[in-house]
């Protein structure tokens, strides 16, 4: 039995067993819709509600901060005296408002080069008084987007500046990357720094502040952090000002060569190096971490106390449940709530608990279909059977469910696998799951009322993430656990009283160097010229990206069986492969690579499977590789698809092989 | 001639030249070889004149006394008078004929004037007073026969007016066709490319005055005819791996080589090294301008030697330049890119040849356009924050206000200052809100009246001490900053410097001509120094005989109550308003007309 749990190749099997089948997306959505419904507020067809911000009003009215520099007002959002809420337009004209807050009589909304206060001085609904609070230099780079504000318990506000984009994050004007405080009277100073793309920003019922990061240069995956006055959060660019008047941060860009190795070890020591408190792993948690808001009452589930984090990529609501161990921040993510139409941005509390979910997708695809959107979720009151909290032993974690467990079954300590991962710390944009190794869950205890499993597992390590996957778990009353797969950040293993963890490092095959062949089957990705074609191929294809999440060219023509060399660029500011699957099954290939699990980005997120003819592998922004293949024997429409997971909705095309006349 | 000993010799040059390569020294680089001027010092470069045609050098025409125009004695400006109950035509030509030719010019015209410049002869753009008309209604100055101008892009009477032709004509058995490729109007595009038309041959340049006066100055021309520069011997090497310093390929071996009759990168390999060398055959000698844009590092040399170098950028819309005098015959070329990005652009202009590309079309790399988006302006103004171009460079901090009638003004959110203005329709916003909107860029729907956009007010020891030129944007010098909007939707912007509340705002005239601008500027206690008010600043400021002022060399007109002051700083001029520093409030109101 023991040794079945060493097994890498029954770890694999697990993996692979993961709850989500082909197809399980909408399965999962239906599951969760028992609890929470979803439904969307209407938006007349005029309105182009690109969601930048919310905030409620004193009068129970909803503000939406728009893309287009717009702020709307939502009277009766929640659709109780009418089908059709209201719409009135309180503000226009701003550049592209990423945040909305309302304060003592007026909304203060963070635009591209300033916070902005908009008062309504005359009462006629519009807005008529617009107040520069404090301002900050752009050098005119499309990504200095800024966002915010949030007003902290002490009064101040908080925004944060993204950094420049130049095929690399930089920070080309004074402030990228960093977050700024700004008291009411509009001085502003640096707050902390090491920021890449920190759209959502919240803070807990106690006041404490977390930031969202999102995966890109130096950033291995997403993940929330919690961030104070004088912290540095990872990405280096924006110590180009770290010594400027007023910055508390002593770092340097040169402290940072190009491949550090890991986050956890490079911070020891460094005053204020903030490592993530909960990282979300990449395609498996989202993959564009937006919003984050905590939920502070009852009436939303039995969840009070944790973080919801909104998703845009892949258009979800996960959960994180926080700790503190050795006086810092860490501890878990959870599936939540899928299926919301377009790209999650911003989230906010109603009066009557329910949670409103602001969207936009345009130019940053999401697995939901619409361009934007603003939905309502609420709670329908029955406690789904979940994984609420998940807290480090010295030897283990401690789970609690929200409902008594079976115990007989959760008392079978196979039912819980963990493996242990991490991210390499790098000047490269995001990166594969590194050093991943099983942990042996060896014991299981449930507690008394059945709300509370200790496990104890081995080879746990300190400053990686480990999976926790419970298989077959039922409650005591027969129902079947909602989410069975949890992330939980192991900054630090709590000193305990338990035997001490045995650290028995063994590491699988190092992620790979992506030398020739990459993905489940690298027969089907032949990097160069094969030698029995002395001739060269008989057709060369170059197909390039274009931003939004598309191929260039969207159809192409091969003669069937001929010998094709195919040049795939990948121009845009994220990873993409490209993969030619047998007719129509590009969306089916697509799930499967949803589902592929820890070893997604091993494979370049190509799942094994008999539809699958041929594929690249994943590009890094701005690289190319080339293929060759010979052409299907049949013709047809054939489809080609980029399966980063999220991707496959709109990144196709299609191939036309032809036969010989 | 192996290729290691043909680079040899070229390492000296190329040590040489290390020290300022072509890529840095951009600013001082000409981009194109040098117009010929026509001299308005003498009328001899003119055959004889009909009708009254003379030299100047100052006019002046009021937009409000229609066709009349006053000249001041002196050169440089050749202006045709039709005296107002006259019924001829006045007209004057070059002596010399042209083809293919490029022109620029600035020209004036008094209220009512109708004209044309005359091209082979034959035919004519029109130059017509059609300020503030209809654009679907009225004809438009700059028309062309067959083809109206795609917007009305002229500027009131009396202000110069600034026209750029490329006009082009392509045998067609014993006649020519010929057409106006490229017109543009005060920076305009107004004809972008036109219907062909039949004619005999070549011709002269015409000004022709067919009403009231029309002043013509600084007319620059190139005429082209059909020598080429021509290729031979091309070789093409290929290696593996992309290189920045083009040296590099000396140590390296091609991974292939082979002859071809083009130039182009897809002889080569995606993120490989590509090196085309041969001879170019140069049909006459002179100055010749080469300009390279790639998607990666490229080298033109040159006789071995080094001519423009992209200084290793991937941006291939970028161009880059560099010149050199070429005898006529053969000389040795060399081209080095490293392929990054799949484009790949060589053109010359030389001696009467044009721009021409040396590379063939496959080897440029195509960008989409998008699609119009445009913002349009219907019962109320509207103001749209986001970045806009001015003066060659982009304000990130820029408000395009659009106002309905079809007046438009920009003005800067952290200067507080007027960008621009500009008749005829709003914005066009596709290159913000189309997908990601990477350039953020509102682009200006009618032909762009620069402004100076530089701060407002300022507190200066005396007149003619130094003025700011911006305003920080982390640590204004501002406080208690924003703007507000009036009833009718017009926003006053307002700011306070030390002592000094200022509100300012822009509306449009109730006659359309242009913009009125009340400035109310509040002191609240005794200041220490002096404070002005800047009215404008540009070039020539000059005061006019009905009391208006002609700005920046007549390109705009400003009417002000009050007794501004003309500062001048070589050949910067400012028109000042001292502010009294006593506390108080003091309202300042002026129009501009353009």
């Amino acid at each position: 039995m023991m040794s079945k749990l060493y097994s890498p190749f029954y770890l694999l099997l697990c993996v692979m067993f993961l709850p989500f089948t082909a197809g399980a997306q909408s399965e999962m959505k239906a599951k969760e819709s028992k609890y929470y419904t979803i439904s969307d507020v209407p938006i007349p067809d005029s309105v182009i509600l690109e969601v930048g911000g919310l905030a409620f009003t004193p009068d129970d009215k909803l503000g939406v901060a728009t893309r287009h520099g717009e702020i709307w007002l939502i009277t009766d959002p929640y659709q109780k005296k009418s089908k059709q809420p209201h719409y009135t337009r309180f503000a226009k004209g701003m550049h592209e408002t990423l945040g909305l807050a309302w304060h003592n009589g007026s909304f203060y909304t963070t635009q591209r080069s300033e916070l902005t206060r908009l008062t309504d001085t005359d009462k006629d609904g519009k807005a008529d008084m617009f107040q520069t609070i404090a301002s900050w230099p752009l050098s005119g780079n499309y990504h200095e987007y800024s966002y915010g504000p949030l007003f902290m318990p002490d009064g101040n506000m908080i925004v944060t500046l993204n950094l420049s984009w130049i095929g690399r994050g930089a920070s080309l004007a004074k402030w990228r990357g960093w977050m700024m405080q700004i008291k009411p009277d509009g001085s502003m100073r640096p707050f902390a720094a090491g920021m890449r793309s920190p759209a959502g920003f919240g803070l807990m019922e106690n006041g404490d502040l977390f930031f969202a990061e999102n995966q890109g240069d130096w950033i291995g995956s997403g993940r929330i952090t919690h961030i104070n006055y004088g912290d540095f959060a990872g990405h280096p660019a924006g110590l180009r000002w770290a010594g400027e008047y007023g910055s508390p941060i002593k770092l340097r860009p040169d402290q940072f060569p190009d491949s550090i190795g890991l986050m956890h070890d490079f911070g020891r020591g460094k005053p204020n190096f903030k490592e993530p408190s909960v990282w979300f792993p990449h395609t498996l948690m989202g993959i564009s971490t937006a919003d984050i808001l905590a939920i502070n009452s009852d009436e939303f589930g039995p969840f009070r106390g944790q973080l919801l984090v909104g998703d845009q990529g892949h258009s979800k609501v996960m959960r994180a449940f926080l700790e503190k161990v050795n006086g810092k921040y860490q501890g878990a993510c959870f599936p939540f709530l899928e299926g919301f139409s377009s790209g999650v941005l911003r989230l906010a509390w109603g009066s009557d608990h329910s949670l409103f979910v602001g969207m936009t997708s345009r130019g940053w695809a999401s697995t939901g279909p619409k361009l934007y959107g603003l939905q309502r979720v609420s709670f329908k009151g029955a406690t789904p059977f979940e994984i609420k909290a998940m807290r480090a032993q010295s030897n283990g974690f401690e789970l609690e469910f929200t409902l008594p467990v079976n115990k007989q079954q959760a008392a079978d300590a196979s039912l819980y696998s963990v493996t242990g991962f991490t991210y390499s710390y790098h000047s490269k944009y995001g990166s594969p799951i590194i050093n991943q190794q099983p942990c042996a869950v060896l014991k299981s205890e449930v507690s008394e009322d059945g709300h509370r499993v200790r496990i104890y597992v081995n080879g746990l390590r300190e400053g990686y993430i480990h999976e926790l996957n419970v298989k077959g778990l039922k409650s005591q009353s027969g129902m079947t656990l909602l989410h069975n797969v949890g992330y939980y950040s192991l900054n630090a293993i709590p000193k305990g009283s338990g035997p001490a963890c045995a650290i028995t490092p063994q590491s699988l095959a190092a992620a790979g160097n992506n030398k020739g062949g990459c993905g489940s089957d690298p027969k089907k990705c032949i990097t160069t010229q094969p030698a029995s074609w002395t001739k060269g191929a008989d057709v060369v294809i170059q197909i390039g990206t274009k931003p939004g999440l598309k191929f260039d060219v969207e159809q192409i023509q091969v003669p069937a069986g001929s010998k094709v060399k195919l040049v795939f660029n990948n121009n845009d500011d994220m990873l993409h492969n490209l993969v030619i699957v047998n007719p129509g099954k590009g969306n089916d290939v697509g799930k499967l690579a949803m589902d592929m699990g820890l070893s997604g980005s091993q494979q370049a997120y190509v799942p094994a499977s008999k539809d699958v003819l041929y594929n690249t592998c994943l590009l890094q922004p701005e690289t190319s590789q080339t293929i060759y293949f010979t052409a299907p024997a049949t013709p047809g429409d054939y489809t080609y698809v980029c399966t980063f997971p999220g991707h496959y909705a709109v990144m196709k095309g299609i191939m036309k092989v032809v036969g010989k006349k | 001639m192996s290729l290691k000993s043909f680079l040899l010799p070229g390492i000296v040059a190329i040590t040489v030249l290390g020290c300022s390569s072509p890529a840095i020294q951009q600013e001082e680089q000409i981009q194109s070889l040098p117009m010929e001027a026509v001299n308005l010092d003498k009328l001899d470069a003119f055959g004889p004149p009909k009708g009254a045609w003379q030299l100047a050098g100052n006019v002046n025409a009021n937009p409000d006394q229609p066709y009349s125009m006053e000249l001041a004695k002196g050169t440089g400006i050749l202006a045709g008078v039709i005296p107002a109950n006259a019924n001829d035509s006045a007209e004057i030509h070059t002596k010399w004929e042209h083809c293919d030719m490029d022109l620029e010019l600035d020209f004036m015209l008094s209220a009512g004037a109708t004209g044309a410049i005359v091209f082979q002869d034959h035919y004519p753009l029109l130059l017509k007073d059609s300020w503030l008309k209809d654009s679907t209604v009225a004809d438009l100055c700059g028309g062309v026969p067959g083809q109206r101008p795609l917007l009305n892009a002229c500027k009131a009477p009396g202000l110069w007016q600034h026209l750029d032709v490329k006009f082009r004509t392509k045998p067609a058995g014993q006649q020519y066709e010929a057409r106006f490729e490229m017109v543009k109007l005060n920076g305009s595009v107004i004809h972008d490319t036109t219907l062909q038309s039949m004619l005999s041959g070549k011709g002269t340049l015409g000004f022709r005055v067919n009403k009231g006066s029309i002043a013509f100055r600084n007319i620059r021309y190139k005429t082209y005819n059909d020598e080429r520069l021509k290729l031979a011997d091309v070789q093409y090497h290929v290696y593996k791996g992309v290189f920045k310093n083009h040296d590099t390929l000396k140590q390296l071996t091609p991974v292939r080589s082979g002859r071809t009759d083009s130039l182009t990168y897809r002889v080569g390999d995606k993120r490989g090294h590509l090196l085309l060398e041969g001879k170019f055959i140069v049909p006459v000698t002179g100055n010749y301008v080469f300009r390279i844009q790639a998607g990666g590092p490229i080298s033109l040399k040159i006789d071995t030697v080094e001519i423009a170098n992209n200084g290793g950028t991937r941006d291939f819309q970028r161009p880059f330049y560099g010149d050199t005098t070429l005898q006529q015959g053969e000389h040795t070329f060399q081209l080095s890119y490293a392929n990054y990005d799949e484009s790949m652009v060589l053109m010359y202009e030389g001696p009467h040849i044009p721009f021409t590309a040396l590379t063939t079309p496959a080897s440029e790399r195509m960008v989409e356009a998008d699609p119009l988006m445009e913002y349009p302006v219907a019962n109320e103004p509207v103001t749209q924050r986001g970045f806009m171009r001015h003066h060659g460079k982009v304000d990130p901090y820029s408000m395009a206000v659009g106002i309905p009638g079809g007046l438009n003004y920009a003005y800067d959110m952290v200067n507080y200052s007027p960008l621009m203005a500009w008749h005829g329709r709003f914005i066009d916003v596709a290159e913000m809100w189309h997908e990601r909107g990477e350039k953020q860029l509102a682009k200006p729907m009618g032909a762009i009246l620069e402004l100076a956009g530089v701060p407002c007010i300022a507190e200066l020891s005396s007149p003619d001490a130094a003025w700011p030129d911006s305003i920080r944007e982390d640590s204004s010098s501002y406080i208690n900053r924003g703007y507000r909007l009036l009833q009718n939707g017009l926003p006053v912007f307002f700011y306070t410097l030390h002592q000094w509340q200022v509100e300012d705002q822009m509306s449009p005239r109730a006659d359309g001509k242009g913009l009125n601008r009340d400035v109310t500027i509040t002191t609240q206690q005794g200041a220490k120094e002096n404070a002005y008010w800047l009215m404008a600043s540009g070039g020539l400021i000059e005061k006019l005989p009905d009391g208006s002022y002609a700005v920046d060399d007549k390109s705009y007109y400003i009417k002000a109550d009050g007794a501004p002051l003309i500062q001048q700083d070589q050949e910067q001029y400012r028109l000042l308003l001292p502010l009294p520093s006593t506390a108080g409030t003091v309202k300042i109101h002026y129009s501009i007309i353009w």
